[in-house]
């Protein structure tokens, strides 16, 4: 059993979004002082690490730890309908229903979702050692990975010492960014080694554009033909990607 | 005006007049030859329903089967079309360059009105070449070896197109209880030629080893007549579509975040 009270639903709405890029059927674990899920899309490409901390909650009152699954695209599908300037309240109830409970001047409307049966997946932590690592405003990076969807299915993304860049090329033409060292948008630039990867754009866009709407400032870490992680900042909680490369495209 | 001839029947003219366009359709199409024709033109059809497409620049295609599909400068379907087997009539009436398809068992008349014409090409193509919409055998085979869990959990492949007497056996490996296991791959529909196929394969096998390998035919469908010849002989048949093989080659250059994991 729990009862939230969620202070900002567009931020909240945001969040849930982000994560439903990635997954369909999130194994959520709630304690008593953060939601968390960690999950992997059901292709196994990408992966996302979320946190959620009771700060973000103008009420957060939970019994005890709880499992909570819950089928992403339903949650945001009801919360599409919560509207801006209503209070909006999120309970487990005793026979295991979501409540969603939005309220505006004396006026209560509420939705009852299904929990699903809780699978038992542990995703463990990737196991890799990042070369290079830059922060860059996400804004740049979402408008650089707009660019490259222009011409390609996939994106190439590099990080040196001398700066950053994201290119793709195909048939129709080729798109590129780059971003010396010292530009404005890149807060900070590390690189041990050159350092480049390749990605399917799809899944890239998917999550730097659902990311960016709460997110100013990603940190990108990278290994030449490794998973790149995403850390997008945000001002309360966590919110990590991986995503698998592409390998001869 | 220009135009080109090799040894088959090949046409390019550009920019020819309605009268050079209509010497050379009309020639084209009684000899079944593929034609393009880019122009601007006005489409009528009649039929089932009926429809006008006011003028505008377009690519006509006229293949050698008597189909006929209109395509605009955008989009990936036709316009209009008709398939196979209609019947062509050309005429130069009032300036303008008609071509007339007509299907009989419908009654369906198209009409194509040129005002001018850009590009016409005549062409004679020879494609006798399969279309494999998915994936081929070899592709199937590529893709059980790349993921063995497509033909069993367990299956642990040991070789493939191993040669024995008979021919090259498309996969061997053992099952999960290490059972020595022969399967042949078929694209299309496992028929009781590919039964007794993998009958002389197992044959092959010494005496010893005969009684202990399981046989199983991996094909999209398993053939009306063959269920029983299966049974009898003893072998598994495991429903495989080429479309699955496919999608897994095409992941296998994708790497899986699973492969990163503590």
């Amino acid at each position: 059993m729990f009862d939230f009270e969620v202070s900002s639903i567009e931020s909240f709405r945001n969040l849930v979004k982000a994560l439903s890029v990635i997954v369909e059927r999130g194994n959520f674990l709630v304690d008593e002082s953060q939601i968390k899920l960690v999950a992997m899309d059901p292709s196994h490409v990408a992966m996302v690490d979320f946190e959620l901390p009771k700060e973000f909650f103008k009420r957060y009152l939970l019994d005890e730890e709880t499992k909570l699954t819950l089928n992403i695209n339903e949650l945001l599908k009801f919360l599409d309908r919560v509207e801006k300037d209503e209070q909006l309240e999120i309970k487990l109830d005793k026979e295991n229903m979501l409540l969603i409970q939005c309220k505006r001047g004396g006026h209560t409307r509420r939705f009852l979702m299904p929990v699903l049966e809780p699978v038992d997946e542990e995703v463990p932590s990737p196991n890799i050692f990042f070369k290079s690592r830059a922060r860059m405003l996400t804004q740049s990076l979402r408008k650089a990975i707009r660019d490259a969807s222009l011409v390609s299915e996939h994106v190439k993304l590099e990080i040196t010492n001398s700066g950053v860049k994201i290119s793709a090329a195909g048939d129709m033409g080729s798109a590129s960014s780059l971003w010396e060292k010292g530009a404005d948008d890149i807060i900070e630039l590390k690189s041990e080694e050159d350092s480049n990867a390749t990605f399917t754009l799809s899944y890239l866009q998917d999550i730097v554009n659902t990311a960016s709407v709460s997110s100013e400032v990603a940190q990108l870490e990278l290994s030449t033909d490794m998973p790149i992680k995403m850390s997008f900042e945000l001002p309360q909680g966590r919110l990590v990607y991986y995503l698998a490369p592409c390998i001869g495209v | 005006m220009g135009s080109c001839l090799d040894k088959r029947d090949k046409i390019v003219l550009s920019n020819p007049s309605l009268d050079e366009a209509y010497i050379a359709i009309k020639s084209g199409i009684s000899k079944r030859l593929n034609l393009v024709i880019i122009g601007k033109c006005v489409v009528d059809y009649e039929g089932r329903a009926s429809s006008k497409l006011e003028a505008g620049e377009r690519i006509v295609l006229l293949k050698s089967d008597g189909s006929i599909q209109i395509h605009r400068p955008k989009e990936s379907m036709p316009v209009n079309w008709q398939p196979p087997g209609a019947l062509f009539k050309t005429k130069l009436e009032k300036d303008r360059l008609h071509i007339r398809a007509y299907r009989k068992t419908k009654r369906e008349v198209l009409e194509v009105e040129f005002i001018y014409i850009l590009v016409v090409i005549l062409i004679d193509l020879t494609d006798d070449a399969e279309f494999n919409l998915y994936a081929s055998e070899e592709d199937m085979k590529r893709a059980i070896l790349y993921e063995p869990s497509l033909l069993e959990e367990g299956f642990k492949p040991l070789t493939s197109e191993k040669k024995v007497k008979s021919g090259f056996i498309d996969i061997v490996g053992f099952d999960k209880n290490n059972v020595l296991t022969v399967a042949e791959i078929k694209k299309d529909m496992v028929n009781r030629d590919a039964i007794l196929q993998l009958k002389r394969y197992i044959d092959s096998f010494n005496l010893a080893e005969k009684g202990k390998i399981r046989g199983i035919l991996i094909a999209p469908r398993l053939g009306k007549d063959s269920q029983r010849l299966l049974s009898t002989l003893g072998f598994e048949f495991k429903r495989l579509s080429p479309q699955i093989c496919a999608e897994i080659l095409k992941k296998k250059r994708r790497k899986l975040m699973t492969e990163f994991l503590i």
